[in-house]
This record gives structure tokens, sequence and C-alpha cells, in this order.
């Protein structure tokens, strides 16, 4: 048994897929691939392919990641092979970018992952909006759930906010942290934004530029880090 | 084609005698997201023959045509790799008749190591020895349609199976695996008597039982009890709908009598009301469907979605009585629809059913003249 670490990229429709929907077309591609996939053990056996940190709905990305474990013959095969059988089966806007052969089980925590997005309105409101949500020490919103309501402190996670106009109004970028207790969610960045600048509380155009995982079987510290990959990552955005 | 301003020019139905030799669909489109039955699927036959006077589909699309191993063995090996699905299903209004079934699974297995294969029904009568062939596989749940509790009335509408057979499907299907059963029954048939209904009860019970013997803990027996609804071109096409005092208390008496731990479910008797005059109704039920439609009724066949007052207001415009009325011996709404089925031979199979007597399935080699083979469209099988 191998296990590979399966960076992709999402766009266009395939923005609107969910995170289990994403899980099951990237098993799918591999099977189409002709790379059997090891199964769990149990009464119900299940791929074992899993996406590491799930996507908002509606949200593109330029390099996410997923663990993925095959039986001993894909690991026979040169990784080139295997990433052109990939790439030539996958779903449309499901964009293969590469595949590393993992040491050992990876388990990888995901430490904060970094957004852009478009929100319109007047840009010197927005921009002034996005520099008064940064330099807030504490920003309560509630959320719901249909477990109920709880309130976030969205100051705790968040980092890096700012805001440039755009020609229709302004592109937030920002990341956020992962802690025990979650994190801030793109909507409630944005919505914060939003009301402080007096407008539509509307994102567009989500793309989840990076993220950052750390951690291992060992614990050790080890990240996995990586640049866009040059000339890819572009094809990834939706222009829409 | 029929026409509304054409009403009594004849339509004959028409049949795919290149079925068999046909390639089933081997690329189909793969959704994004999780859909119903998503799956690759490959119709392994058409047509029925069992004869079970009660079902339309039985009827109306013989004769039974097969499509051969070989080429169910390779369209399903093609979808798999094209697709990436783990899972086949073989299609068909039973597949476990299809004469080559066992040989098919075998060949998808063999072809594709790892892949489910699923069958969308099971009749008891063969269940059996399909179900051998899946024993290797851990499953959920399965569907018997043994659809009437005594054997009296299942032989008057056709259905043959013992209560031998189905104590032997029962201990099949939790001795292959499965953790749960699932068994079809109608109450309302021509000639039923409580006696029958509760002779349902009595079933599911046994099958309780022995389902704990061969599975403990982890056997689950559901009933799921539907109404019967007279269908066109069917032998019982001119029987009566029992009519909702009737089924309701049958229903009642059903839910008195079932076991603790059988689980049973009803289909709603106000839309057994509706299915009953649409399905035997004619030209003017159309006016009754319009109704409806204008007093609000939408997405009627979603339980949550059907609204009985909406038809029950469109009844009252129209002047029709849901779920009420019958054929009689004359003219049929149908009577300009030729399904190839002959008249005759429903005719005789309802006699049959009066005198609980039993119909071979032709693939046995005894014809009973049902009158939809003729040149070109004949019965075809795989084995």
């Amino acid at each position: 048994m191998s296990t590979w670490l399966l960076h992709f990229s999402r766009s266009g429709a395939a923005r609107y897929m969910s995170h289990l929907d994403t899980a099951r077309a990237l098993q799918r591609t591999f099977a189409r691939a002709g790379i059997t996939l090891a199964l769990s053990a149990g009464m119900r056996p299940r791929p074992r392919l899993s996406v590491v940190l799930p996507l908002p709905v509606g949200a593109a990305a330029v390099d996410e990641l997923a663990v993925v474990e095959t039986v001993a013959d894909a690991a026979a095969r040169p990784v080139t092979a295997l990433l052109r059988d990939l790439e030539a089966t996958a779903v449309a806007g499901l964009q293969i970018e590469d595949l590393e052969e993992a040491d050992g089980r990876p388990h990888l925590r995901p430490v904060a992952a970094t957004y852009a997005c478009r929100v319109r309105g007047p840009a010197a409101a927005l921009t002034e909006a996005a520099e008064w949500v940064a330099g807030q020490d504490e920003l309560v919103v509630e959320r719901r759930s249909p477990k109920g309501r709880r309130t976030i402190d969205l100051a705790a996670s968040l980092d890096a906010l700012s805001a440039e106009a755009a020609s229709d109004g302004a592109t937030l970028t920002f990341t956020v942290r992962y802690g025990e207790t979650g994190t801030a969610r793109v909507d409630e960045v944005v919505g914060a934004v939003a009301a402080r600048a007096g407008v539509e509380a509307v994102a567009h155009d989500v793309v989840r530029t990076a993220v950052k995982f750390a951690g291992s079987p060992a614990g050790e510290a080890r990240r996995y880090e990586r640049a866009r990959p040059s000339g890819r990552g572009e094809k990834g955005v939706d222009a829409k | 084609m029929w026409l509304p301003s054409r009403p009594h020019d004849r339509v004959e139905r028409q049949v795919f005698a290149g079925f068999a030799r046909s390639t089933p669909v081997d690329e189909p489109l793969v959704p994004l997201i999780e859909a119903v039955h998503d799956r690759v699927t490959v119709e392994v036959m058409r047509g029925c023959t069992a004869g079970c006077r009660f079902c339309q589909a039985g009827m109306w699309y013989r004769p039974v045509r097969e499509r051969p191993v070989e080429t169910v063995v390779a369209a399903a090996t093609r979808a798999l790799r094209r697709t990436g699905c783990d899972e086949v299903s073989l299609v068909s209004l039973s597949s476990c008749d299809y004469s080559g079934i066992e040989a098919a699974i075998r060949g998808i297995r063999e072809q594709a190591p790892g892949v489910r294969v699923s069958l969308p029904s099971l009749r008891v009568d063969s269940a059996a020895v399909v179900l051998g062939r899946l024993e290797d596989e851990q499953r959920g749940t399965v569907t018997l349609a043994p659809e009437a509790g005594t054997q009296g009335l299942r032989d008057a509408i056709n259905k043959h199976i013992g209560d031998d057979d189905l104590d032997e499907a029962v201990r099949a299907v939790f001795a292959a695996g499965f953790s749960g059963l699932k068994l079809y029954f109608m109450i309302g048939l021509p000639g039923e008597t409580d006696d029958d209904v509760r002779a349902i009860a009595d079933l599911a019970g046994a099958a309780r039982r022995r389902a704990r013997e061969v599975a403990a803990g982890r056997a689950a027996v559901r009933v799921s009890v539907s109404s019967f609804v007279p269908k066109p071109q069917t032998p019982f096409e001119r029987e009566r709908f029992a009519g909702e005092a009737t089924i309701r208390s049958r229903q009642d008496l059903l839910r008195v009598a079932l076991p603790h731990g059988v689980r049973a479910s009803f289909h709603d008797v106000g839309a057994s009301l509706v299915e009953a005059t649409l399905a035997t109704g004619g030209a003017p039920a159309a006016a009754l469907v319009e109704a409806a439609w204008r007093a609000g009724a939408r997405f009627d066949g979603w339980g949550e979605g059907f609204d009985r007052d909406a038809w029950e207001r469109a009844a009252s415009e129209t002047g029709a009585e849901l779920g009420e009325g019958g054929q009689g011996s004359g003219a049929l709404p149908w009577d300009v629809v030729d399904g190839g089925v002959e008249r005759e031979f429903l005719a005789r199979e309802r006699d049959r059913a009066r005198t609980g007597t039993t119909t071979a399935d032709c693939r046995s080699g005894v014809c009973d003249s049902c009158g939809v083979c003729r040149e070109g469209v004949e019965m075809e099988l795989a084995v």
C-alpha cells in the first residue's frame, strides 16, 4: 500500500460541488485512470481518499490537498504516468496539479487558509472598513446553525485582512487561522467588512489561494506548504 | 399516435424487436453531485412473462428479450471503466429471471474485481439462487414481494410462491449477510378476505422468527403495504378498487395483527383513490387532472406534496368520484390501444384468477397464447 498527497485545484462549475461530492469525484478520477485505491476495513469498505480541508461551496481553489492510499501496484508505475492518466480523466474544473508519494500516512492539521474575494461598493469605503475590521481586538458575530446559535470572535482567527480597489469595488484578501474552536468563515469576514462599509454583504469570485498544514504521525513539525505551481494556478481561478 | 380529435383511431404498441442485439448504454453521464441510483446500470432484459395478473408492466412489455451474457459483461465493464463507479446494477423488470444472471455476475466480477453487483428487485422463487452468488458481499437490505399472505390469494394473482419458498428465501437473505429484509404486500386484491390480511401478519412473523434464528440481533424485517389499483391491459382491468373504507379497515386489521418487532408502512389511502381514478379513467380523466392542477395540486407523487383536498375539489367540479366506479363488461376507454396481448387472454386469466388456477411462465415452454408473439417479435433468451 502507498500513500500519496494529491494536489488539485477547483474552478468553474466545480466550485459548487460539496465536500463529499468533491471527494467522490476524485475517487472516480482515480478509478478511471486505472489506479486502484485501497479500501478501509469494516462492514462497508470505503476508498481511502480524504480531502484534508473542506472547501466552502462556491469557492474556487488553486492548491488543495487530498491524502490518498493506493494498492501496491500503483506505486510500481512512474509518478509521471500516474499524473498523466489522472489529468486525462479528471472532471472539468477539478484539475489535478501534482501527486507526490508521502512518507507514511500523514496526519495533516490545517493551520491557516488564505482567501481572496471581490465585494461590490465604493472602494474607499471598503478599504476603510477592511482597515477598521483588521484593527479590532475583538469582533463578535453570531453564527446560526441547525444546532443553535453561538458567538464567534472574528478577531481571534483573522490575519492580514486588506482591501485593494477593483473595477466595481474592492478585492479583499485575508487569512484565517484554525484553532481548537474553529475559525472565521468567509461570509462572516465579508459580512463584517460590508456592514462597516454599508454595502451588500455578497462575496464574488471567492478563491482559496493557499492552505498551510502542520503535523505528522510522529509529531514532527513538518509543513506541507507549496507555492502555486507556476503557470497552472491561474487557470484554476474563475474569471467570471 | 392517439389524437383527441380522432379518438377512435386504433393505436398499436411498437416493440423494439432488436433489443437483444442492441448495445447497452456504456458511456453514461456521470453526475458531479450525488444522485439517486448513482451507479452504472445495464439493462439485461425487457419484458417479463411471470404473468402476475395485477401487473401492467408484465403484460405490456412482452415478450421477454434478453441480451447475451457477453454483451452485458462487456457493457458493464466498459461503463465501470469509463465512469469510475464502483457498483453496477443489472436492471430489468425482474433481473433474477434473466437466464444468464449467474454467468453475468461471475463475468463482471472477473473483469472488474471488487465491484459491487446489485439487482433492483428479487423474486422470491429465484432469490435464493442469486443470493448464493452474492454471498461474499456485505450488504444492506433486500426486498422480496410475496404480495399476498395466503397460498390461495397468491394463486389467484398468479404469484408462483409457496410458503416454503418464502421461508427458504428469508433464510438465504440473512445467511448471505444482509441485515434487513423488506416484504412487499398488497391489500384490496380481488377476492381478498380478512383472513388473507391476517395471513400477511403471520407470514411476517414467521419471517421475523427465521431471520432471528439465522442472523440473531442484526436481523430487521419490515413490511410495506400498498393498495391494489386495477390497471388497464391487465387481467384485472375490469376489477373494482376496494374503496377507502375497506382499505382503511384492512390497514387497521394488519396494524393490530403484525407481531412485535416488525415495522410496517402503508401507502396513503388518498393517493390510492386518485391512482385508481386515473388508472382506469378514459379521456374525461384529463379534465380531472387539469381541475386538480388548477386547484393547486403539484408533485402529487411525493407524500409531502400530495393534497387530497385539491383532488376532492377537482372531483366535485368535474363530477368524478375518487376511487369509485368500475369498467363493467362494456367497452373500455383503452380499447383504442393495442398493447399486443389479446383481450381473450386477459379474460381467460381473469377467469383463472377466480378459480385460483395458476398460469405457467412461458419461459417454461408452455405457451398460453397471450398473442404478443408474431413474426419478428418473439421471446429471446440469453441462455
